[in-house]
């Protein structure tokens, strides 16, 4: 009897057995294959990211040392073995589509440089604007190379200079807080603003902790 | 050499998998909204097609009649899966993080077993390449095209580049799932209209291509009946 015919359960469980088996082999080897590459590509994203957030110039791999408080992740970075600043990496539930991730750096006061959103799924045309840093190319000057640095963004800017205990509320000023909102977006300005502020008072309320891991930062 | 060639066109045009055959609408309404997820999305989609088409194409003549559908999925997922770890590897990531969640999807994409079943697995492995790569290349005009024209409607620029400067403000209905319906709608509505008015003008009755099975509805040949 053909194999193409066959209606034995036991062969046809063999068969789709020997398929399955077959294409784990093939993942397993593809696997093998890309995932120096694939770490690696996490990994300049990650460092890429880092670059934008207006850090003093460091020199180590941030993401080596860190330690987690309150689900907020702080990295040191160094410059030559000193430490320069602390960024942290914070998420909340709250944004209009689900997750949103940020990183916000500090500097070793507690004063925040930048903040940048590297994961979210928001509304394009309203929550995306509140949370992307894009330059907007243009014909005009699409030739051109974009410029030095992270491109403004009028929401995630206010928050640089700021640090938690300098009086500063973590909300939107409708809710009687410090911050300007987006009209249309404003579950999404709410979720950043208090994200940001998450990770201001994490990081103040666990300096004597953060300092015994990074010994330089003030107590 | 003609029966491959036209076994490529045929997916681009007269067998479209998005505007005739009317397959994988899910990543065709949720993905256009900017011209580059487009080709991204295209680009997955061609790769596990041929590469799925090719495979199943060479095992149909073993795999037992029973258990053919679950086998193509192993086959098909298997080449989902290699695109999902060859793009987190090389792609760039903003490209990866936008189409993220929709690559594994692409196994449930009614157009890859859809060839799989209806012409992999009845025709040798070259003209199912071929299949695959029209059907592939297909699915990528038609993406591109409905993202560039999304992308441009709600902000007035092409693959990421900003065509009308004044544009300031983005308008959010076509950049939007109620958007994706509407555009596509229009199109299929414009395709539909010309193929008619092409047929009438030859002195021809339309009829639907034979092998998409349209015989149980008369929405297209109603008026011409008499």
């Amino acid at each position: 009897m053909k194999l193409k015919d066959c209606e034995n359960f036991l062969v046809l469980g063999l068969f789709l057995g020997m398929v399955g088996l077959l294409s784990a082999l093939v993942l397993g080897l593809i696997s093998n294959l890309t995932a120096p590459e694939i770490a690696k590509a996490e990994l300049r994203t990650k460092s890429a990211a880092l670059k934008q957030l207006k850090l003093p110039e460091f020199d180590n791999d941030p993401t080596q040392e860190r330690c987690e408080f309150d689900g907020v992740d702080f990295m040191a970075v160094r410059k030559g073995g000193k430490l320069v600043g602390i960024a942290a990496e914070a998420e909340t539930k709250e944004g209009y589509a689900g997750k949103i991730r940020e990183l916000v750096g500090f500097l070793p006061d507690g004063t925040i440089t930048s903040v940048l959103v590297t994961e979210e799924n928001e509304t394009p045309g309203l929550g995306k604007n509140v949370c992307e840093r894009k330059f907007q190319k243009t014909i005009v000057n699409f030739m051109k190379a974009a410029p030095q640095g992270p491109p403004p963004n009028p929401i995630l800017d206010q928050f640089s200079g700021r640090k938690a205990g300098d009086g500063t509320t973590w909300q939107l000023k409708k809710d009687g807080g410090d911050f300007d909102g987006k009209t249309g977006a404003t579950v999404t300005s709410r979720a950043v603003t208090g994200m940001t502020g998450k990770a201001a008072e994490t990081f103040a309320a666990h300096r004597s902790e953060i300092a015994e891991k990074f010994p330089e930062v003030a107590k | 050499m003609k029966k491959y060639f036209s076994d490529v066109i045929r997916g681009i045009w007269k067998e479209n998998p998005v505007l005739v055959l009317l397959l994988g609408t899910c990543p065709t309404l949720a993905l256009t909204t900017s011209a580059s997820n487009g080709v991204g999305m295209g680009a997955a989609t061609t790769f596990v097609l041929v590469g799925s088409n090719l495979v199943v194409s060479v095992i149909a003549g073993i795999v037992p009649k029973k258990i053919r559908i679950p086998v193509y999925i192993v086959v098909i997922a298997t080449f989902v899966t290699v695109v999902d770890l060859l793009m987190k590897a090389y792609a760039p990531p903003a490209l990866y993080a936008a189409l993220g969640i929709f690559i594994p999807l692409i196994v449930v994409n009614c157009i890859v077993l859809g060839r799989a079943e209806a012409f992999a697995s009845k025709h040798g492995p070259i003209r199912a390449i071929c299949d695959g790569l029209g059907m592939g290349l297909g699915f990528t005009l038609t993406l591109t095209m409905l993202g560039m024209l999304r992308e441009f409607l709600s902000s007035g620029s092409v693959f990421g580049v900003k065509v009308l400067t004044f544009w300031k403000t983005d308008f959010m209905l076509p950049a939007a799932a109620p958007g994706a319906f509407i555009i596509v709608g229009v199109i299929l509505g414009l395709r539909n209209h010309l193929r008619r008015r092409a047929a009438i003008r030859a002195g021809k009755l339309y009829v639907p291509p034979s092998d998409i099975d349209c015989d149980h509805c008369h929405i297209c040949t109603a008026d011409k009946e008499d």
